[in-house]
């Protein structure tokens, strides 16, 4: 599966293409939305377009609250994580409550794989208001140093047990887990036309 | 043939793939859509014309209209409606129940409920309301939030000289009786509407959102009492409902109403049909983008009308994020193949294997629930009674998938 990899900052600038007030739903696919993305997601919004990021952790909300919680919300961009606590009823309840979203804000589902897969099957009104705005977080090789670099392809290598060059000929093959790890190694490696 | 630069001045590019985005956007209200002039109306000319005629004729009449997610049924209510506004004695009523009410939990009775708050507010807007008026109001006001009773032992105890058990006959109605809650409720709303008639309105209740419980069985049990409930105080129905009712027991709610109206996926190729590409037109695709990447997006959205405005709204932004000037032909590939993705995702081994065998010619039919859900989150798109398709945009991603599925 090829999820287009995007990275942090191109991320903001699809928000920023997004009329004011218009509500836009988009998935981010990627294995946690740990705090270190969700700073520079934050620090990225400010400065580029000077917009605030409020973030929901939805895994004990019920579908119900997570619409009253949106609702009264001021932020204009609104993180939401934590899907992968859900059962199939939470996604089925968010799914026919779908026009209760449309706050105005931009929505971003940050799931892991499994978790997206679950949620698109569950809430088909749901994908049908994403489309194709599914991408993987990917790395910007461009604003890490060489060691960063260097330090990441370490850590993937050692989890995984594979190299680079076993990483890029399954690539070529297509043969790589459809996990955003590997599409984040394949960028790294300054090979995203390989990610699949 | 390039893209040739207009002689205007060029504005910003931002503000260009902005206003682009704005009229490429597949969450807008679909009122917006028609307010903007977005809606190219040769297409919906039919359906929404036929509901409001028959709505218009016969009083107390109930049409439904069903399709698949995305499909425009929304739309056509609402041009329904439009449609309606201009007839002098009749008084069109818009409910979007899944606003109204959390719809996970929704009962017999809320669409009653939201119906008569709506026409209390219709009514209030023109004229001074009378004290019988008020406490039908009241009456439905309660239904819908709620009151503060008396507790259930005072209860008893009150009724305890009264009290009888119901021994059940031997012959079954052949429908469930109306709930006495939701007669109650379809008796105060009688009221506001009896009112509104002897001043020559006429009301059409319009119910939309109900398509969003796209199993056909509870569509039914949030709907069935109202609508029974609705039938003898002749006020006209128009209601969206899921696609599932054109399927299997689904088809026994489909004999309910007067009339179904079913939309289907649009003629996809523009050499057959103009609609799609005139659609893209209207919404000045021409702007960033050429004919032949046009016509490449209308086969790609399977005939799916939202699809259709996804993709091209997402080759614009992938353009944009090329820094390009305008939506080149990788843009326009990029689009689909992420749209086929996002179909492809969630899908288990068994149900990629079952789409390959109908890529490769194998028939298909929605015989079971597990191939009906294939139909209902538009994987498997239905080109008529009896032919269906994969969706072209999962159908490209699914023949690039490399080995065997079944071995995934």
């Amino acid at each position: 599966m090829n999820l287009k990899p995007a990275t942090i900052f191109e991320i903001v600038r699809l928000i920023d293409l997004q009329p004011p007030g218009q509500t836009g739903f988009c998935m981010l696919v990627s294995s946690s939305a740990g705090q270190e993305f969700i700073g520079d997601l934050r620090e990225e919004l400010e400065l580029q377009i000077a917009r605030s990021l409020g973030v929901m952790y939805v895994a004990e909300m019920t579908a119900d609250a997570l619409v009253d919680q949106l609702r009264t919300t001021e932020d204009s961009v609104v993180l939401l994580h934590g899907f992968g606590a859900w059962g199939d009823d939470q996604f089925i309840s968010l799914d026919v409550n779908r026009s209760r979203l449309e706050t105005g804000a931009f929505l971003l589902f940050s799931v892991d794989f499994r978790t997206a897969g679950r949620l698109l099957d569950d809430a088909p009104n749901i994908r049908s208001f994403l489309g194709p705005n599914i991408f993987v977080i990917a790395p910007d090789p461009s604003s890490m140093r060489p060691q960063e670099i260097a330090d990441r392809l370490n850590q993937l290598s050692m989890h995984y047990s594979l190299s680079d060059e076993e990483v890029l000929k399954r690539a070529a093959r297509g043969d790589l887990p459809p996990e955003p790890h590997f599409a984040e190694w394949l960028v790294l490696l300054g090979r995203s036309e390989l990610v699949r | 043939m390039p893209i040739q630069p207009s002689t205007a001045a060029i504005p910003d590019r931002r503000q260009r793939f902005r206003a682009f985005m704005k009229r490429f956007n597949p969450t807008a209200p679909a009122r917006v859509a028609i307010g903007e002039g977005l809606i190219y109306h040769d297409a919906v000319l039919s359906v929404f014309r036929k509901l409001a005629a028959r709505a218009d004729l016969g009083p107390g009449s109930q049409q439904l209209v069903v399709g698949g997610i995305g499909s425009g049924k929304t739309t056509q209510l609402l041009m329904a409606e439009q449609e309606l506004v201009t007839h002098e004695q009749i008084l069109p009523v818009y409910v979007d129940v899944s606003v109204e009410t959390d719809l996970s939990n929704v009962s017999s009775g809320a669409l009653l409920a939201s119906l008569g708050l709506l026409i209390w507010k219709a009514i209030t807007a023109e004229f001074r309301p009378s004290d019988a008026l008020s406490k039908a109001h009241e009456a439905i006001w309660i239904a819908a939030y709620g009151e503060d009773t008396t507790p259930l032992s005072d209860r008893l105890l009150d009724h305890a000289a009264g009290y009888s058990i119901r021994m059940t006959g031997k012959l079954r109605p052949p429908f469930p009786a109306i709930r006495r809650d939701v007669r109650h409720l379809a008796e105060s709303v009688s009221v506001l509407n009896t009112f509104l008639r002897d001043r020559g309105r006429e009301l059409v209740a319009i119910f939309d959102g109900l398509d969003r419980l796209i199993n056909a069985d509870r569509f039914w049990s949030v709907a069935e009492q109202d609508l029974r409930a609705i039938k003898p105080l002749e006020i006209s129905v128009l209601a969206a409902g899921p696609l599932s009712i054109m399927y299997g027991p689904g088809r026994q709610v489909k004999d309910y109403f007067d009339e179904v109206y079913y939309l289907g996926p649009a003629i996809a190729d523009p050499k057959v049909s103009n609609f799609l590409l005139d659609t893209l037109f209207l919404r000045g695709a021409d702007e960033l983008m050429r004919p032949n990447q046009m016509r490449r997006l209308c086969l790609a959205s399977g005939g799916v009308l939202r699809d259709l405005i996804s993709l091209a709204r997402n080759a614009g932004e992938n353009a944009y994020l090329d820094d390009a000037d305008y939506i080149e032909d990788i843009h326009v590939e990029q689009a689909i193949e992420q749209l086929g993705n996002s179909y492809l995702l969630g899908l288990g081994t068994q149900q990629k294997a079952l789409l390959t065998r109908v890529l490769e010619g194998d028939g298909f039919s929605p015989s079971d629930p597990e191939r009906l859900e294939l139909l209902i989150t538009r994987r498997i798109l239905e080109q008529s009674e009896s032919r269906y398709e994969v969706h072209p945009a999962l159908a490209a991603v699914l023949t690039s998938l490399p080995g065997d599925l079944e071995l995934e």
